[in-house]
């Protein structure tokens, strides 16, 4: 029996490749729309989900932690060294400190650059709303898509009123009778889906603002797109994962 | 080499290895996925000051684990409660000699269990333990001594002593 020592730093090793890390540049682009969101003391209910909680000072090694709802020092820290607002916006447009995207990444999956994200079928009943992503592979070469496209439901300004939790299913759809998420393999022309769903009314009854647009980004993509879809949906905003 | 760059290499190479340790210091590998991940967002908001620390990691897995048990965070989780909708606990794929580790370590109070991954898993001497958890070198010491005593009993060895000063 390995010593205690080891069989720790094996189960924090097996853990840590076991986690599903987003990419940085989705870490940086979180970054980015909490100092926006910030700026505009905009938003409803995930603002206080996201906003951050007071946490007390460290000793030595780091400033106080504490957030603040104040414009944050951090602005002239956010290091994003593109004149544009918001540089995540526009499925071809290449991250400032990296290369252009790629189409198809190294193991198949399909990239923003050979992906159009468009918005297909709408439903509703009973105080529930969906939507359907529709990703369709726009380039030369066959790829694939798996597991939950990031979707951030904004108001018409622009600023992030909530993410969408990632769920298998919901009241409108997803996926019901398995465990596993399909892989869809898409030949140049073919397309498939994603649900966006929620409710017109919030969790704790409070006036209900409802997302005006999507930012969606495709599963282990970091290019997103943004999406008029014009609702009530104001709380249980899930999205479930690419169809096969 | 440009902000961003250096942060995404920062970031690729700590991240998992400090998802192991938050997990290893709360036992829920979902929670411990999302206070790195918010751990790293407020990383990147000050990084061009963090980026100078001699210890940036050291930084990130503190707000990670304060933001993992902080009793705020369990609130809001409890009003978003169907965004952990199937998201898992446990570490997929765990052998039964992990199973009894993760077990006794779950046995352990908080502060004890996280005193002994910063010692026997991240290797810190005690007075950075210290630091790095706001307490003083004796809680530190008393709090690693009664976790040890905690995992001998439940484990039926006496975790490594080795050769870290000022451990007593």
């Amino acid at each position: 029996m390995p010593d205690f020592d080891s069989r720790l730093a094996t189960l924090a090793d097996l853990a840590g490749r076991a986690a599903r890390v987003p990419l940085a540049g989705e870490i940086r682009r979180r970054a980015h729309q909490r100092t926006v969101r910030r700026r505009t003391a905009a938003g409803v209910f995930a603002v206080v989900v996201l906003a951050g909680g007071v946490l007390g000072g460290m000793r030595l090694q780091a400033p106080d932690d504490s957030v603040t709802v104040t414009p944050s020092p951090s602005a002239t820290v956010s290091p994003l060294a593109s004149p544009s607002a918001d540089p995540t916006v526009a499925p071809s447009a290449a991250p400032p400190t990296s290369p252009p995207p790629a189409a198809v990444s190294a193991s198949g999956e399909c990239m923003a650059a050979s992906l159009s994200v468009t918005l297909g079928a709408r439903d509703a009943g009973l105080g529930h709303r969906s939507v359907e992503l529709v990703f369709r592979n726009v380039g030369t070469a066959p790829c694939r898509l798996h597991g939950y496209p990031g979707v951030d439901g904004l108001a018409a300004d622009g600023s992030t009123i909530a993410q969408a939790a990632r769920t298998m299913s919901g009241y409108m759809g997803g996926i019901r009778d398995s465990t596993s998420q399909p892989t869809a393999n898409l030949r140049p022309g073919q397309s498939t889906i994603a649900l966006v769903e929620g409710t017109a009314s919030t969790s704790d009854g409070s006036a209900c603002e409802g997302i005006k647009q999507l930012l969606v980004t495709a599963p282990n993509d970091t290019v997103s797109t943004k999406l008029s879809w014009d609702t009530d949906v104001c709380g249980n905003f899930q999205v479930h994962p690419i169809m096969g | 080499m440009p902000l961003g760059a250096d942060f995404d290499d920062f970031y690729a190479s700590t991240c998992r290895r400090v998802i192991g340790q938050v997990y290893a210091m709360i036992g829920d590998i979902g929670e411990a996925e999302d206070a790195v991940q918010e751990a790293f967002t407020r990383a990147w908001q000050r990084w061009s000051t963090l980026r100078e620390y001699s210890d940036p990691e050291a930084w990130v897995r503190t707000v990670a684990y304060r933001a993992a048990v902080s009793s705020w965070r369990k609130a809001v989780n409890r009003l978003t409660a169907h965004r952990r909708h199937g998201a898992a606990t446990e570490v997929p794929e765990l052998g039964p000699e992990h199973v009894v580790l993760v077990q006794a370590m779950r046995k352990l109070p908080a502060d004890q269990r996280r005193v002994v991954v910063l010692h026997h898993l991240v290797g810190l001497p005690v007075e950075q333990i210290a630091r790095e958890t706001g307490t003083a070198v004796g809680t530190v010491k008393s709090r690693l001594a009664r976790g040890r005593r905690a995992l001998a009993g439940e484990l039926g060895e006496v975790p490594s002593q080795e050769r870290r000063t000022a451990d007593a």
